[in-house]
């Protein structure tokens, strides 16, 4: 009952994945995004970009990574061809958001994005789809929040940023 | 409201057996020295003497079902998993188990617990909802590390023994996956399985590991950064090492060997150094003989089967040395011999087990006799067995002293549900209450039936008075006189609850009735069923499930599931009776061996043999 919760597509996740995952997450956060594709049955890193590569010169909280933020879904959108494929991508978001009683406060959350646009073919979106839930296990889902998108206005950061703020802005 | 513990001893305990699931590797462990055993089944883990099986000490603090226990290298803490993923670390070195400890770990059921060599951190992993283990400090649960990285439920963990710690697990997405720390970080996976991997253990110096899985194939890796090193194969199974799912792995105390278990129903010992195959041990054919785990201590070799079965096995000789057939599901009925020098029990799915009371030796009787539940059973003078069960048949088995591995009842239809079961000491007359008739048998053949206007839950007979007692769910005893022939109505006695037990004394001079509204009844039959008791005696706080006379008719027992027992003296039958917990569940059968000795059988699979200080 338990097994059927999980990835039946036989997609396996390769090792680098989660090592690559864990530079982005912990210790020095070597990087801001790192996009994931499924080549030959496997889960695989893709591409994995740090602040320098960004080259982006201002305060991240102040803009709340909106710079950051334009870059990735710019590479995304060139990797994907226009959105005619899918992605998994992970972003680590610095943000900052008023907080009852707190103040303001800046804000560090990484986000899993699984994109899976209108334009891509049915048989990658049926892979991607039942394929999130191996990679997302082995990333380790508890401390990561995790977003579905199928467009590119659904990825507006302004879309995301009011996600993030509603979940974090009381508590 | 405990009775003085100098009135009651606890002789031995006849030890439930593993609980097993077919299709994932069951847990037994080994103390560090080796001489204690650690397994699971119900809400209690079993710690067991290995050279003397009796010898049972058993922890039920855990408030579900537990899974895996296993005790830190210093031998002073065991760490014991559930099935909600919590995970009680207790002192072993005392009666009490004083809790050092509880951490919930995981959304799920632990699977596999592993303690590093300084007994400073545990790792556990099972099948969580977010994330699939953890690795933390004993003393204080601190996290000690990340152990995600697999993408479906972990099986296996285990620490490497030395320095630098590393951590590897098998996973049910068919990888085997090495940690690094502390704190542990998750270094790479290794993609050798095609089908779950369900066991990875290190060797005793931490140079090499090896991992074992549903594919059947043992693969051997380095210690220190994984790499493949060989693979153990039998080529009688197509590159494989085994033709089933291989469950269980462990080496050898010195390291040079490896003992593993499959479910292909056998046991095969491994020799590392020439990646040998060296004995192949073959159990039965039937699907109770697959082996789901293994466990190779200082002192013993010893497999789980399916079944439940504990193998003793000589590694050097590879046999069977010897084995435990207990019971690891409820018992609902035992019949005691009547030279007292054996007894059988038998459980909710119609296993039946003879124990030899001096030895504790146990053996099943086979073939399965009913394949239900077995309500009822009588041992006659001559050692043979009557049983009914929820096959509503009642057979006839002999001489079940002897050889009881071909048994070949005589089995007679019922014509309802049986619920219980009465005889003669010879086994010539006996009755079998049924839902709604009580089927007389004499001599063996079934005679006569009388229908009865009420649900019958229990039945008692006496042979010298010629009396037969049938509880009813009416809330009465109905008691007949027996002509030889036909059942004719006496007696009938009101309760204010269904009647759940029965039993006369050995003379019939005294009908002893217990209910479900606590109450124990004891009537002395020669004066027209007049209550026997000064007082009412309603000690226990619940459904009084079962009651027997002591030789002599002065002591009774009773047992229910309130998990006490209590021994009612007739004598001083105002004063208080002899009451203590006999089980950590509810008590279901108990029996006198002789004025003094009393034996136990409970909701927990146990047997307890108990010495009661009686006048």
């Amino acid at each position: 009952m338990l097994r059927c919760r999980l990835s039946t597509s036989g997609v396996l996740v390769n090792p680098d994945v989660q090592s690559t995952f864990m530079k982005l997450s912990e210790g020095k956060k070597e990087f801001r995004y790192i996009i994931f594709k499924i080549e030959d049955r496997e889960v695989v890193v893709e591409s994995a970009v740090t602040q320098e590569d960004l080259g982006i010169s201002g305060d991240d909280y102040e803009d709340s990574s909106k710079a950051a933020f334009e870059k990735f879904v710019a590479d995304l959108k060139a990797r994907t061809d226009g959105y005619s494929d899918c992605r998994y991508a992970v972003f680590d978001f610095k943000f900052t958001c008023s907080r009852v009683g707190a103040g303001a406060s800046k804000m560090d959350k990484i986000v899993f994005l699984q994109l899976c646009p209108d334009g891509a073919s049915i048989k990658k979106k049926m892979v991607y789809a039942s394929s999130a839930s191996a990679i997302k296990a082995s990333l380790g889902t508890g401390k990561i929040l995790q977003f579905q998108v199928s467009d590119e206005s659904e990825m507006s950061h302004k879309e995301l940023l009011s996600k993030l703020t509603e979940k974090y802005a009381d508590n | 409201m405990a009775t003085d513990p100098s009135e009651y001893e606890l002789v031995r305990t006849f030890a439930s057996l593993p609980r097993t699931t077919r299709g994932l590797p069951a847990a037994i462990t080994a103390s560090p020295k080796g001489d204690k055993l650690f397994y699971c089944n119900g809400h209690s883990v079993y710690i067991v003497d290995v050279n003397n099986l009796n010898d049972v000490d058993i922890y039920s603090e855990h408030p579900t079902l537990t899974t895996v226990a296993k005790m830190s290298p210093s031998g002073y803490y065991c760490a014991s998993g559930d099935q909600q993923g919590n995970i009680r670390i207790w002192d072993t070195t005392q009666k009490t188990h004083i809790l050092k400890g509880t951490y919930p770990i995981i959304a799920g059921p632990i699977r596999d617990i592993s303690w590093s060599d300084d007994s400073k951190r545990i790792a556990a992993v099972g099948e969580g909802k977010d994330r699939f283990g953890h690795v933390f400090l004993f003393d204080t649960g601190t996290s000690n590390g990340n152990l995600s990285g697999q993408s479906r439920p972990m099986s296996s963990i285990d620490f490497r023994p030395t320095r630098p710690y590393r951590l590897v697990s098998g996973s049910e997405d068919n990888t085997v996956a090495l940690f690094e720390g502390p704190p542990f970080k998750f270094k790479t996976t290794f993609h050798e399985h095609t089908r779950f991997v369900h066991v990875v253990k290190y060797n005793p110096d931490g140079s090499m590991f090896a991992s074992a899985g549903a594919d059947g194939k043992v693969i051997l890796f380095e210690g220190s950064d994984g790499v493949k090193q060989g693979e153990l194969v039998d080529e009688a199974c197509k590159g494989a090492a085994h033709t089933g799912g291989v469950f269980g792995l462990s080496w050898s105390p010195c390291g040079n060997k490896i003992a593993t278990s499959s479910g292909d129903k056998t046991v095969k010992i491994w020799n590392v150094g020439a990646r040998s195959l060296e004995r192949t041990i073959t159990f039965g054919t039937a699907v109770e003989d697959q082996q789901l785990a293994i466990i190779w201590s200082s002192t013993a070799l010893v497999s789980v089967a399916l079944s439940g079965y504990l193998n003793f096995i000589d590694p050097e000789l590879g046999q069977v040395s010897k084995s435990v057939h207990g019971h690891n599901k409820p018992i609902t009925s035992m019949a005691v011999s009547k030279d007292k020098s054996f007894f059988c029990t038998a459980d909710f799915e119609g296993n039946i087990t003879r124990w030899n009371l001096a030895t504790g030796e146990s053996k099943r009787l086979s073939p399965l006799l009913h394949k239900a539940q077995i309500t009822g059973m009588s041992i006659t003078s001559s050692g043979s067995l009557l049983s009914v069960g929820w096959d509503d048949t009642l057979q006839f088995s002999d001489n079940i002293s002897a050889n009881i591995d071909s048994i070949r009842p005589a089995s007679t239809k019922l014509s309802s549900q049986p619920l219980g079961l009465a005889a003669s000491a010879d086994g010539s007359v006996a009755f079998a209450g049924c839902l709604k008739a009580i089927a007389i048998f004499n001599g063996g053949k079934h005679t006569a039936d009388h229908t009865v206007n009420f649900p019958v839950t229990c039945i008692a007979y006496s042979e010298q008075k010629k009396l037969v007692a049938v509880g009813g769910q009416d809330s009465k005893v109905h008691v007949y006189q027996f002509n030889n022939a036909a059942l004719l109505e006496k007696k009938v006695l009101t309760h204010s609850a269904p009647i759940v037990s029965l039993a006369f004394s050995d003379g019939g001079e005294f009908l002893a009735a217990t209910d479900g509204a606590r109450k124990v009844v004891p009537y002395d039959v020669e004066k027209d069923f007049a209550v026997a008791s000064d007082k009412e005696w309603t000690f226990h706080s619940g459904r009084v499930t079962c009651v027997a006379w002591a030789p002599g008719a002065r002591y009774l027992a009773t047992g229910s599931i309130d998990t006490n027992v209590i021994v009612w003296d007739l004598q001083k039958s105002g004063e208080h009776p002899i009451i203590f917990k006999g089980h950590f569940s509810c008590i279901n059968q108990i029996a006198w061996l002789d004025a003094s000795n009393l034996i136990t059988a409970g909701q927990d699979s146990v047997i307890k043999h108990w010495k009661i200080k009686t006048a």
